[in-house]
């Protein structure tokens, strides 16, 4: 009895063992290549494939499977309607899980508009246009669907690396850093003063509208047809469609320039250790 | 290219050329592109360097160092914009050893340069650079949790020049800057847990040592004579800066969980003096001194937060809440005096002090809640939903100043549609209105109006179409139309609409594309003021932007093409003007591994109503490409 026990098991664990070398061979990259031949060698010789293949041999083996899966079906019916032909963004996240941020459903803005990970990468059957694996260079991806913010960057005086526009990754977490937004989360003064580091105060004399409203009362963060960034042209408009209030106005003489130009005197604007009325650092 | 830099330069490409050769040699993958960059101008530089900066000389454009050791282990080096031609410089090194760590050192620098004859009287100058490293030090090898040490170090340093106004004349101030941050934290991020946890516990420190001098012999006002002889600054400042952040999301097929909470006690403290003086008639007379001799604190406590959930409530309808808080408190005090000090000839002297004694506090809670609800559909989803929001502030702006309370509420609703076939098309219709969005200032909107649509169709064979619009209405109505008090006078009322049209083409090898994207904004802005002499008087503000732009890139054989171009004219009233820039490259692949290119930009600003900071701008240059593999 225990004999002919042990020789089913030995028989199941064998069979099974069959199974499973039988489907690891149907799913394997050799296997589909046998009809898309030109798909897996423009994937091997692609960028996704070589870093696959510096992982692990194994994990490149399995890659047609594993993005384009279950492939039962296809199998069954070879036919394009069978098999995950753009794969969904699940099949990424198996493998970059770190980057399941960009895909919750409990902030939106990205996976409400049906946007996933193939509308800005490559799978890597076609040549990137951009690192990371990308279909476009980031600024124009990203501008594809936010156009108003890309044509801002157009204008005169506007962020930037070198000769490019600066990246909008610089200041936005596109896959939701640590699941939190869109922006990295950090605090006072928010994402500009990881850069502008002097203006994050805390300050004695802190201005109002930056402490209530943050930088964008004042500056447009991508780009401006205004110096530095203002939302006016000139210093007068801006502060006065607050200060309406001017005290000493016999003083405050604005027919003459320098009384235009008004952080000629209030140079500490963005907020003074020593000065109130901003006259001062 | 100034003189200075060129040495330096062609030290530095040399440098990269042969640590780029040593590298190739010991079997490391290498890719290098380096170029040399000429350059002529037309008209304003200040002006042109105050919008990019650029310059001529030697660029490494892309330096790429890689090593993949046989026990496993990577090296990485990354670099860019090393040489005199570009403001901006960055290289990144990172190392991954065969065990469970990882090792990043990332280097920044950008210069800044500011000054246009139309800002500041022409008078403002703007010199410096900020140089930003951060390292990080991850280790992977406990399965439940990641750990990772971060440094960081921020330093600002140049020159500042700006006018000031004393003894009723204007004088220039030079500011020799020196700041600098540093900044460690320890991040620990869970992988195994059911709930993914992000810890970060982090201190920054900022010093500020800032020098001053008196920047310039003559003064600014015309025909008097110039009186200012001396400017000098110990004081000292010391921010404190620690931030607590903690990040959970938690999720399953039904019910997903997301929030962030930090918490940041910051400090301030700033000690020592500074002065102006003024020697009347070349000390002849006497000399007049400012000083200010001060001590002062500040405390500043953050806690925010925010939670995120969504709930599929049946197979085709979505849950959605959201909460923010944003709690802000500063208390601050500053002691000590303002002295005058007059001196004779004779070196006697008198001293004013004026007693300093000044508190201050600012306090600002927001909150903000939104409840959302969508049913979505295989091709189709609708949503709808309502938020509500309310500020505090609360503040003190000196001693003697009044304590002034502000509450205010907002409501709002959102309403959209999205349609999506497949990767084909995706469209999306939304409508937002708010009523006392962040209203605090006079100046900020009352009732906001905001209707956006997007469409983004994939054509057959490449081609993608993109269309947008965005219409925005906002006011903040007079809270008395015939006021005199300029506190109560009217306040906002702003429109703006943004029309934008792009179609692109993409080949199916990936390797050529090429799109025109057309952009059309208006925005007009007006706000309510009381003139000097107590008339009510309006603030208009008034754009109107055309941008258009093209691109393309193409690889045929051993050619490789791009380029793009794009123009913006601004119609307003306010201030019009017309700027352009095109560029384009001509790559020639000389081996599979060597590529020769040739470049060219123009870049062209010119205002319409002053021709100060007009210029036009010429770069050319050739740049060389070499890789391993």
């Amino acid at each position: 009895m225990r004999r002919r026990f042990s020789t089913l098991l030995g028989f199941l664990i064998l069979a099974g063992a069959a199974a499973v070398a039988a489907q690891d061979e149907e799913t394997s990259r050799e296997f589909c290549a046998a009809c898309h031949d030109e798909a897996v060698e423009a994937f091997t010789a692609g960028v996704h494939g070589k870093l696959m293949a510096a992982r692990s041999q194994e994990m490149l083996d399995r890659s047609c499977a594993s993005c384009h899966g279950p492939v039962e079906t296809h199998l069954e019916e070879l036919t394009a309607e069978s098999i995950n032909r753009w794969p969904a963004p699940a099949a990424c996240l198996d493998c970059h899980p770190d980057r399941a941020g960009a895909m919750r459903k409990a902030t939106p803005g990205h996976e409400r508009n049906g946007v996933a990970c193939l509308d800005c990468h490559v799978s890597g059957h076609a040549a990137p246009a951009a690192e990371p694996l990308l279909v476009a260079d980031a600024r124009r991806l990203c501008g594809d669907c936010h156009g108003d913010v890309r044509a801002t960057f157009a204008r005169p005086f506007v962020h930037r690396e070198g000769s490019e526009a600066a990246g909008c990754e610089s200041c936005h977490a596109v896959h939701g850093g640590g699941d939190a937004g869109r922006f990295t989360m950090l605090g006072n003064g928010g994402v500009c003063v990881s850069c502008h580091t002097d203006k994050a105060g805390p300050f004695i004399f802190p201005h109002a509208a930056r402490e209530v409203d943050g930088c964008l009362d004042c500056h447009e963060p991508h780009g401006s047809s205004n110096p530095r960034q203002l939302v006016r042209r000139t210093v007068l408009s801006l502060c006065l469609e607050c200060h309406a209030n001017v005290p000493d106005r016999s003083f405050h003489d604005f027919t003459q320039a320098r009384f235009r130009a008004c952080h000629s005197c209030h140079r500490a604007i963005h907020g003074s250790n020593s000065d109130p009325t901003f006259l001062d650092e | 290219m100034n003189a200075k830099s060129a040495p330096q330069a062609l030290g530095l490409g040399l440098a990269a050329l042969l640590t780029a050769a040593a590298a190739a040699g010991q079997g490391w993958n290498v890719a290098l592109t380096a170029a040399w960059v000429a350059q002529s101008e037309d008209g304003s530089n200040a002006s042109f360097r105050s919008q990019l900066n650029l310059d001529e000389g030697f660029l490494l454009e892309a330096l790429e160092l890689s090593h993949r050791g046989e026990n496993g282990s990577e090296f990485e080096l990354r670099g860019w914009g090393f040489g005199g031609a570009e403001p901006s410089q960055a290289a990144k090194v990172t190392w991954r050893a065969p065990s469970d760590w990882r090792f990043e050192l990332e280097y920044r620098r950008t210069e800044s340069f500011f000054q246009l004859a139309e800002t500041e009287l022409g008078l403002r100058r703007d010199d410096w650079d900020v140089t930003r490293w951060r390292a990080e030090l991850t280790w992977d090898g406990w399965e439940p949790a990641r750990l990772s040490l971060g440094l960081r170090y921020v330093e600002r340093g140049g020159l500042i020049t700006q006018p000031f106004r004393e003894l009723r004349t204007l004088y220039l101030l030079g500011v020799d800057l020196d700041e600098t941050r540093r900044e460690a934290s320890l991040r620990l991020e869970t992988r195994t847990l059911p709930v993914k946890l992000i810890f970060e516990q982090s201190f920054g420190q900022l010093e500020r040592r800032n020098d001053w001098f008196a920047a310039q012999p003559l003064n600014l006002d015309g025909d008097n004579p110039n009186f200012f002889v001396d400017a000098a600054n110990d004081r000292r400042e010391d921010h404190d800066l620690p931030i607590s952040r903690l990040a959970a999301a938690w999720g399953n097929d039904r019910v997903e969980v997301t929030g962030a909470l930090l918490w940041s006690p910051a400090e301030l403290d700033v000690t020592g003096e500074t002065s102006t003086t003024f020697g009347v008639d070349e000390d002849r007379i006497g000399r007049v001194q400012f000083a200010d001799d001060l001590l002062g604190s500040a405390s500043f406590d953050t806690l925010a937060g925010h939670l995120a959930v969504a709930v599929r409530l049946a197979p085709q309808w979505i849950l959605r809440l959201r909460g923010d808080h944003r709690d802000r408190a500063q208390d601050a005090a500053l002691l000590g005096a303002q002295v005058l000090r007059l001196t004779n000839a004779q070196g006697d002297f008198t001293e004013i002090p004026q007693p300093l004694d000044e508190r201050t506090l600012f306090d600002v809670t927001d909150t903000s809640t939104r409840v959302e609800i969508e049913h979505r559909r295989e091709r189709w989803s609708v949503w709808a939903g309502l938020a509500d929001a309310g500020r505090d502030v609360d503040y003190r702006r000196t001693t003697d100043a009044p304590q002034v309370a502000v509450e205010r509420d907002a409501e709002g609703v959102v309403l959209g549609v999205g349609w999506h076939l497949g990767r084909r098309l995706k469209a999306s219709v939304e409508y937002e209105q708010d009523s006392f969005e962040r209203f605090v200032f006079r100046t900020d909107p009352e009732n906001v109006d905001r209707l956006t649509a997007t469409l983004r169709a994939s054509l057959a064979r490449g081609w993608q179409l993109r269309l947008r619009g965005r219409f925005e209405d906002a006011d903040n109505s007079a809270i008395d139309p015939g006021a005199t008090d300029p506190n109560a006078a009217g306040g906002l009322d702003r429109s703006s609409d943004a029309f934008g049209l792009g179609a692109g083409w993409t080949s199916e090898d990936g390797k050529s594309d090429c799109g025109v994207d057309v952009d059309l904004a208006d925005l007009t802005t007006e706000t309510g003021l009381v003139f000097p002499d107590g008339s009510l008087g309006l603030s208009r503000y008034d754009l109107s932007l055309k941008t258009y732009a093209v691109y393309g890139r193409t690889e045929r054989g051993r050619l490789r093409l791009s380029g793009s171009a794009q123009w913006l004219e601004d119609d307003g009233d306010t201030w019009p003007l017309e700027s352009w820039n095109a560029r384009a490259r001509l790559g020639f692949a000389v081996t599979d591994r060597t590529e020769v290119a040739l470049f060219g930009q123009v870049w062209s600003y010119d205002e319409t109503l002053a021709a100060g900071d007009d210029f036009e701008v010429t770069r050319y240059g050739v740049a060389f490409s070499w890789r391993t593999e």
